[in-house]
Formats: structure tokens, C-alpha cells, sequence
């Protein structure tokens, strides 16, 4: 199966998203989903778009960019990780 | 991920965002830390990506720049005496602030060689024993000593002078 693409955004692509990628490339490997985790910054998203299955941002994101869009703080703050993990999950996971 | 003690500020007593902004990027960049750029950029980043985080101890702020900004890893920390109000971390100025008490500074030039050092960090503030113990650090060592603990992290290559040389506010 192809792996998934998922976008991993943040202001400078620094020190959060760094964060966040590392935890999804384990939480992916935990579950045995084959992924393809790409760092970029907020601003890159709309360049990086192609064939993404899921974005997750720690920023504000007012913007749609057709793909599912979940919000990564939890991986930054530790609180409600579990809730933010099961619905990357459920992106993620065929129906 | 360098660990000087000059950028350990332990118990500062300072009144806002900006002024906090200022006193570590003037001494990040005395230090050789930053270029004359890095100020701009993190009031700019800020503004813009807010890094305020409520954590179950209490507020923390994790300010950063682009790396282009930066000459030389390192984590400045700083634990206030009177909380300053950060935007929250995925939110902008419309959003409740965060109280923030505890401060670092991630002044990184390469993230993708500092994946475990900033995973450290991050999962460190997660824990509350390791912001109260940061929290009741009296001196810039005992700072030193909860951060190598928690961290891992290690002391400077070169050996830094022991003449402390904090700008005056």
C-alpha cells in the first residue's frame, strides 16, 4: 500500500513541527501504517499538497485546504494526546 | 543543544512580553549566540505563531526564530517571578492568554540535529515535577542542575568565563 503522506506544519518548521513529526512517525509505527511524515512551514502547505492524506499544524489555520486537518498541540503540551492520536487515527485507518 | 549558564535566568523580575524579548536577545547576542536579526524575528514569529502552552504547572513559552537567525544552538530558560500572558500556541492574539512563568528560549540552528534535544525539552515540560523543580531554582546552577538532569544536556566544548555578564536592564 502506498504510504500515507502527512504534512506536519508549523511556523518555521523549527522546533514544534520537529516535535510533532517525531511523535506521529512513532505513533504511525506503533499502529503499522506506513507513512511518509514531511515537515513544512504554514505558508508551504498550499506547495506541498499534492497526494497529502492529512495535515497536522501546531498554528492557526483558517485556511481549507481540502485535506483532513488536525491540530497538533497536544504532542507540544502533553494534554489530551490520546484524543489527538486516535483522530489521526482515524484519518488515516482505511474505513 | 548548548547549555551556558550565562543564559540561565533564574527568578527574573520583568514586566511584559517585549521587555522579557529584549533582555535575551540582546544577551543571546552578546554572546555570540544570534545574529543582529534575531530580535525582529522573534518579536515577528510571536506575533504571528504564538508559543504560550498550559501545561497541568502552570503556563510555559517556547519563543524561536527560522534558524537562519541563529549562529549557535542553545536554550536560554527563564523563570519569572510575576507571570507574563503569552498567546496560546495555536491560536493568535483573540484567543485567552496563557500565564506564563517559565520561559526557553529554543535557539536552534539545525533543527533536524536537534530532534533530541528539542524532544526532551518538549516532553520535559509535560512533566510537573520538572517545571516546579525549574520553578524553585534560586541561581543560574541550579538551573544547570535540573536542565543536565532532565535534559541530558551538556555543558559548553569551549569553557565559558566566570564572569557573568547580564546586561543591565
Amino acid at each position: 500500500m502506498k504510504p500515507k503522506k502527512i504534512l506536519v506544519a508549523c511556523g518555521g518548521a523549527v522546533a514544534t513541527s520537529t516535535v510533532a513529526a517525531e511523535c506521529i512517525r512513532q505513533l504511525c509505527a506503533r499502529h503499522g501504517i506506513s507513512a511518509d511524515v514531511q515537515q513544512c512551514r504554514i505558508p508551504e502547505l498550499t506547495t506541498n499538497l499534492q497526494g497529502a492524506d492529512l495535515i497536522v499544524t501546531t498554528a492557526k489555520v483558517a485556511q481549507d485546504y481540502g485535506v483532513p486537518l488536525v491540530h497538533g498541540i497536544a504532542f507540544i503540551s502533553g494534554v489530551n494526546v490520546e484524543a489527538t492520536e486516535a483522530k489521526i487515527l482515524g484519518f488515516l485507518s482505511p474505513a | 543543544m548548548e547549555l551556558d549558564p550565562r543564559l540561565l535566568l533564574p527568578h527574573l523580575a520583568i514586566a511584559s512580553q517585549e521587555d522579557l524579548f529584549a533582555h535575551v536577545a540582546r544577551l543571546l547576542r552578546d554572546l555570540g549566540f544570534v545574529g543582529a536579526t534575531y530580535h525582529e524575528a522573534l518579536l515577528a514569529r510571536e506575533a504571528v505563531f504564538p508559543t504560550g502552552l498550559a501545561v497541568p504547572a502552570g503556563g510555559v513559552a517556547l519563543p524561536h526564530t527560522d534558524a537562519s537567525h541563529v549562529r549557535r544552538d542553545a536554550l536560554a530558560v527563564v523563570t519569572l517571578i510575576r507571570p507574563i500572558l503569552f498567546a496560546p500556541m495555536g491560536g493568535d492574539a483573540a484567543d485567552e492568554p496563557v500565564a506564563v512563568t517559565t520561559v526557553l528560549f529554543l535557539v536552534v540552528s539545525d533543527p533536524s540535529r536537534q530532534v533530541d534535544s528539542l524532544s526532551r525539552t518538549v516532553h520535559a515540560i509535560q512533566s510537573d515535577d520538572f517545571l516546579l523543580r525549574l520553578q524553585a531554582a534560586e541561581t543560574p546552577a541550579g538551573l544547570h542542575a535540573v536542565l543536565t538532569n532532565q535534559l541530558g544536556l551538556s555543558r559548553p566544548t569551549a569553557p565559558s568565563p566566570d564572569t557573568h555578564t547580564h546586561p543591565k536592564e
